[in-house]
């Protein structure tokens, strides 16, 4: 359970809503006992006195059954806002508790993470613990409060018939939820272990289609596929069954209970220690009780799930270390030059060097470019000078100064970089230009889109800078998109610039044209451009083929 | 009052199909409903039994010895209802499980059939989320859902029947009440399915947006910006989080309305039994009831609104199947090609190279006889009348400017596209699987082992063959040097396996297929020169003389590699140049 605890504390500052929340649960569990039982003392002391004659306050009884009536739903809705409030609340802190926890992963994970679904495995994680909150804690406190409570009322009234009711609920309840929460762990461990294999089978299928039909492998995959979803729906099932059976338990706890009742209540009543209406307030007061756990073995089961999604969550937490502490003092921010020596770097033990022994100096102010075909590595030359990943052997400096002693923030203060993924948020133009700087103000912002050839596009769009760019930037095309991540650079003051391809997807006679825009503000600053035609390139002092920079040689 | 909106055309289609697939699991669908059937009846036993127990007791004075029999009768009830609301959950899974696995299949099937030309015209990802996530959504429809469907209609009019049969005017107030809730929950339920179309929408959006800054995590590094957006993340949550109580606060209304009007209705048919039992009402049936009678009613008036109260609870299930099936039946409709040809004969028994064990195919010819392909909505036909015909065993490298016609022309030999006129052939017959191998520009690796990936093509393949195929795609040292060998896991993006390594897996995998066309789409894209001389050299030892092989090629220094080098433009052959 240790793993719930940071979460249970994250609940402090919505305890008081909780509790509200709970409360009313209570008060509705409590107006439901209270409207059988009610009722039936009501009808039971109605026939009687039917039958003898005697005076009976009608009023009263049947003014309480109206106000349990009323009290049970009217507290309902209002307990069901109350606890979504809190839960929502909740879920708000812990995404971004979430975000603050994964900001300072070491940029490879991120990029793993990121290509594994493992990012949707965690948003899916932070959901689920509203399970936790919803479901478990608030229904099953309520319970206790509840039956606890009714128990002690049935006792007053009816002594030893009230016991027999409170021993069958008590024990029922308690073993119930713990029943279900032992029994259901393996089945949430088994739906969790087949999902990604189905997954895994699902995007096969329809990514390696051609292979798949090449190979004539279309029906042994299609057995692959079944299998997957067969182990899949077969811990559903399981999980189901548990379900149900917990469901009919909880049924069959509330009538062992009414049945004590009655086993007990009848000597009682015929030695006259109690009246028969009170007879059958315990009985169906006693069966309106099972109401109270009915949720219970259901949510119970999940607390399994639960737990594993706060262990992968915490997990992150864990890892989660900022690798790049200051260790030396920044260069001021000026006019810098970049120096690569022998630096050697390769993805994996197994795979050949993408750089072995590669040198280059970059003057401050000067302006190169590194030229070749693509995919053969210039993008990690780019990642080892942001200090993004680190060289296997040699130095990467920043005007004398090792790019991995400095402090991330002061890195970046330094270095501004065109990553060769063009990464647009789901915004507004302006949305992603503020993303640099929250205080930019229109002027500056048109200033950056001129620049880069993209201001008449986006006057021409309705909604002008806050036309919506969509997900990943996708309303755009790459050409602009490319142009819109490369406005954001030009916002920043950094005096080092890193331009990974900047020019792809544009048309020749429009990058010429940024080329030319761009010029004044490279000139300003030391430039490292990669590109796989340096004729297309924006203006630049030398340029340099990328097979120059390491030695070539076998895997 | 809120108004509904017009239900699509689109959801109601998917509406009438999801029902249909319900036959596809009759037997589990009926017990599903039979075991929720036999719950009904066993609720009115435990109802009577409970209502005469007391009665007997209270007001007979029956002593407890003589109400054994009815008490472990009551009992009895209680353990058979227990097990039919077991069965119920189980034949609900099952019925769920069976005909979501026809409709996984089918879907497979079609997407199979569809090819992945014709799939290019959906979103891959899209098209893998409803293989498996769209069609996991519609497990609730059938295990609660539809069957819930059937007794929230019968169940209540089997108990109101029965307690109007034992006083009328409290059956009338309940005949009155329940379709009150129906009502009522449409008119509230409306809005509010509405409301909460919106407030998925809004929640799937904050979920996006959360995702969307975690993917963009290195930008925001980059810009400095991850503090402020970590707020931006919180602050969105919160307005999330104050939207979705304003639409919260009318959607809980409709399950208020519905518990209201059922605790209203027990709490009036109470108090007028009572005061029917105390005869103060000289109308109507109830001077004659009695305890038991009253008990009965009692008793039974709450189960009334039960089925309804379990039908709300569910009908998220069915929005989530709608949702999903709406996605599905977008593949579904598709049309499929033209049925294929009957299946050419099936292919002696391989030959084998007895110091390898791989396969040695029989050269075959690859024919293009005036064919003829346009694609829908493109203005000029993506191949023209072409004619080309590659002797057995020669090697072609096509190149030609992008959306010329180059990949028609090799999924035209792959079999994957269908000219509109003029035929395709390999040998004498139409192309086949088996008779082709395909590398493609990224060539795909599958979840699982290197040794799965390589028995794909050929699943009989034992550890000699495979590292016979490895070796001659020059693979094999790297993944002796591969933590795990042939062992080793490959991941979605091939994790550990560079672009030309990826590419030999492929070229092992042609290998131990045996086909006798090979066909390959850019397989040095991207390539350095050193790995791209791998590539080439490695395709050059699989032909032998023995494949023929088609390669699509960009970059210049590919071109004279083969035998012939044929240049296409819009549609046309434009060069035909031997080496």
């Amino acid at each position: 359970m240790r793993e719930l605890m940071p979460f249970l504390r994250d609940l402090r500052p919505e305890c008081w809503r909780l509790a509200l929340g709970t409360l009313l649960l209570i008060v509705s569990l409590a107006a439901s006992i209270g409207l059988m039982g009610l009722s039936g003392w009501f009808i039971t002391a109605t026939a009687v006195a039917g039958l003898t004659g005697a005076y009976l306050d009608i009023y009263r009884p049947s003014a309480g059954i109206r106000f349990f009536a009323l009290a049970r739903s009217i507290s309902r809705y209002f307990e069901r806002l109350v606890h979504h409030d809190a839960v929502l609340r909740t879920l708000a802190r812990l995404r971004g508790w979430l975000f603050r926890t994964l900001a300072p992963l070491p940029l490879a994970r991120v990029g793993r993470l990121r290509r594994s679904d493992l990012l949707n495995r965690m948003t899916a994680d932070v959901e689920a613990l509203d399970n936790l909150y919803l479901r478990i804690i608030g229904p099953s406190l309520a319970a206790v409060v509840t039956l606890g409570g009714t128990i002690a009322v049935l006792v007053l009234l009816a002594g030893p018939a009230g016991l027999a009711v409170g021993a069958v609920l008590l024990a029922g309840g308690i073993l119930l939820p713990l029943w279900a929460w032992r029994r259901g762990s393996p089945h949430g461990e088994a739906v969790d272990r087949h999902l990604p294999a189905l997954r895994g089978a699902g995007v096969d299928a329809v990514q390696g289609l051609a292979e798949l039909r090449a190979c004539g492998a279309v029906g042994r995959h299609e057995q692959r596929l079944m299998a997957a979803a067969d182990g899949l729906a077969a811990a559903r099932a399981r999980a189901a069954r548990l379900t149900g059976a917990g469901e009919g338990a909880v049924g069959l706890l509330a009538h062992g209970a009414l049945l004590a009742a009655l086993v007990v209540g009848i000597p009682l009543y015929q030695a006259e220690a109690i009246s028969g209406p009170l007879l059958a307030l315990v009985a169906l007061a006693a069966l309106a009780g099972g109401e109270a756990l009915t949720a219970l073995p259901g949510a119970w089961q999940h607390l399994g799930r639960t737990r594993a999604a706060a262990r992968r969550l915490l997990e992150h937490a864990d890892t989660a270390a900022d690798e790049s502490a200051a260790v030396v003092d920044p260069p001021p921010r000026q006019a810098l030059g970049l120096a690569l020596a022998g630096v050697t770097f390769r993805h994996a033990a197994h795979t050949p060097p993408v750089l072995r022994d590669g040198s280059l100096t970059v003057a401050p102010g000067e302006t190169v470019v590194i030229h070749g075909p693509s995919g053969c590595g210039k993008s990690t030359l780019l990642d080892l000078v942001a200090g993004l990943i680190r060289p296997d052997a040699g130095t990467v400096t920043l005007e004398g100064v090792p790019v991995h002693a400095l402090a991330e923030a002061e890195r970046f203060a330094r270095i501004t970089y065109l990553t060769q993924r063009t990464e647009l948020f789901a915004d507004s133009v302006a949305g992603n230009l503020r993303i640099v700087d929250p205080r930019a103000d229109e002027a500056r912002m048109w200033q950056a889109l001129h620049t880069v050839g993209l201001d008449e596009r986006v006057r021409s769009a309705p909604r002008g800078l806050d036309e919506w760019v969509g997900e990943g930037g996708g309303r755009l095309s790459g050409g602009e998109a490319r142009r819109l991540a490369l406005a954001r650079l030009v916002l920043t003051d950094a005096p080092v610039v890193l331009l990974d391809e900047p020019f792809r997807g544009l048309d020749d006679a429009t990058a010429a044209e940024v080329a030319r825009r761009l010029a004044p503000w490279l000139a300003e600053r030391t430039a490292l451009i990669i590109s796989h035609d340096p004729d297309s390139a924006p203006p630049h002092d030398r340029r340099l083929p990328f097979f120059e920079l390491i030695a070539p040689g076998g895997e | 009052m809120p108004v509904a909106d017009e239900p699509r055309g689109g959801e109601r289609a998917a509406g009438r199909w999801l029902l249909d697939q319900a036959r596809q699991a009759r037997p589990a669908m009926a017990a599903t409903v039979g075991a929720g059937l036999a719950d009904t009846v066993l609720v009115v036993l435990q109802a009577l039994l409970i209502a005469w127990v007391i009665d007997q007791a209270v007001i007979r004075a029956t002593p407890l010895a003589e109400l054994w029999g009815a008490l472990a009768l009551l009992a009895a009830v209680f353990a058979a209802r227990a097990g039919a609301t077991w069965a119920r959950a189980a034949a609900g899974a099952r019925a769920a499980w069976v005909i979501t696995a026809a409709v996984r299949r089918r879907l497979y099937r079609h997407i199979a059939a569809l090819g992945p030309v014709r799939l290019q015209g959906h979103h891959s990802g899209a098209v893998a989320s409803a293989l498996v996530e769209q069609v996991e959504a519609l497990e609730g429809y059938y295990a609660h859902y539809l069957p819930q469907m059937v007794l929230a209609v019968v169940a209540p009019l089997v108990f109101i029947a029965l307690i109007t049969g034992v006083d009328l005017l409290a059956g009338l107030l309940l005949l009155i009440a329940a379709p009150l809730v129906p009502l009522f929950m449409a008119l509230v339920g409306m809005g509010a399915a509405r409301l909460s179309r919106r407030q998925q929408q809004s929640l799937a959006r904050i979920s996006a947006h959360f995702l969307d800054r975690l993917r963009g995590l290195a930008t925001l590094r980059i810009f400095r910006a991850t503090d402020a957006a970590a707020e931006a993340v919180e602050g969105a949550a919160e307005e999330y989080r104050r939207r979705s109580l304003s639409v919260l606060r009318v959607a809980f209304l409709s399950s208020a309305a519905l518990e209201l009007i059922a605790a209203i209705s027990i709490a009036l048919v109470a108090i007028y039994v009572g005061f029917s039992l105390l005869g103060y009402l000289h109308f109507g049936p109830g001077p004659e009831l009695g305890l038991f009678a009253g008990l009965f009613i009692l008793l039974l008036a709450p189960e009334v609104f039960f089925p309804l109260r379990r039908l709300a609870q569910h009908y998220h299930d069915r929005a989530a199947a709608v949702g999903a099936a709406a996605e599905i039946l977008e593949l579904l409709e598709d049309p499929l090609p033209a049925a294929d040809e009957p299946a050419p004969a099936a292919p002696g028994p391989v030959r084998r190279d007895p110091q390898t064990d791989l396969p040695v195919p029989d050269p075959r010819p690859l024919g293009f006889h005036r064919v003829t392909v346009a694609f829908p909505g493109a203005e000029a036909p993506a191949l023209d009348g072409l004619e080309l015909h590659i002797p057995a065993g020669q090697r072609v490298v096509i190149s030609g400017p992008s959306g010329a016609g180059k990949s028609t022309l090799l999924h035209l030999a792959a079999g994957f596209l269908r000219p509109d006129t003029g035929r395709v052939t390999i040998g004498e017959s139409a192309p086949a699987a088996g008779a082709v191998a395909w590398v493609g520009q990224r060539p795909w690796l599958f979840h699982g082992s290197v040794r799965e990936n390589l028995q794909l093509a050929d699943p009989g393949a034992d550890d000699r063959r495979l590292r016979a195929a490895l070796r001659h795609a020059d693979l094999d040292g790297v993944i002796a040097a591969l933590p795990e060998g042939l062992d080793t896991p490959l991941g979605e993006d091939a994790y550990g396996l560079s672009g030309g390594q990826a590419s030999r897996l492929a070229l092992a995998r042609a290998l131990l297929s045996g086909a006798p066309v090979l066909l390959l789409d850019e397989p040095t894209a991207g390539l350095d020169p050193d790995s791209r001389e791998r590539v080439l050299a490695a395709v050059a030892r699989l032909a032998d003389g023995r494949r023929t092989v088609l390669m699509v090629a960009h970059d210049r220094d590919t071109h004279d590699w083969g035998d012939r080098h044929l240049v296409i433009e819009a549609g046309r052959c434009v060069e035909d140049r031997r080496a």
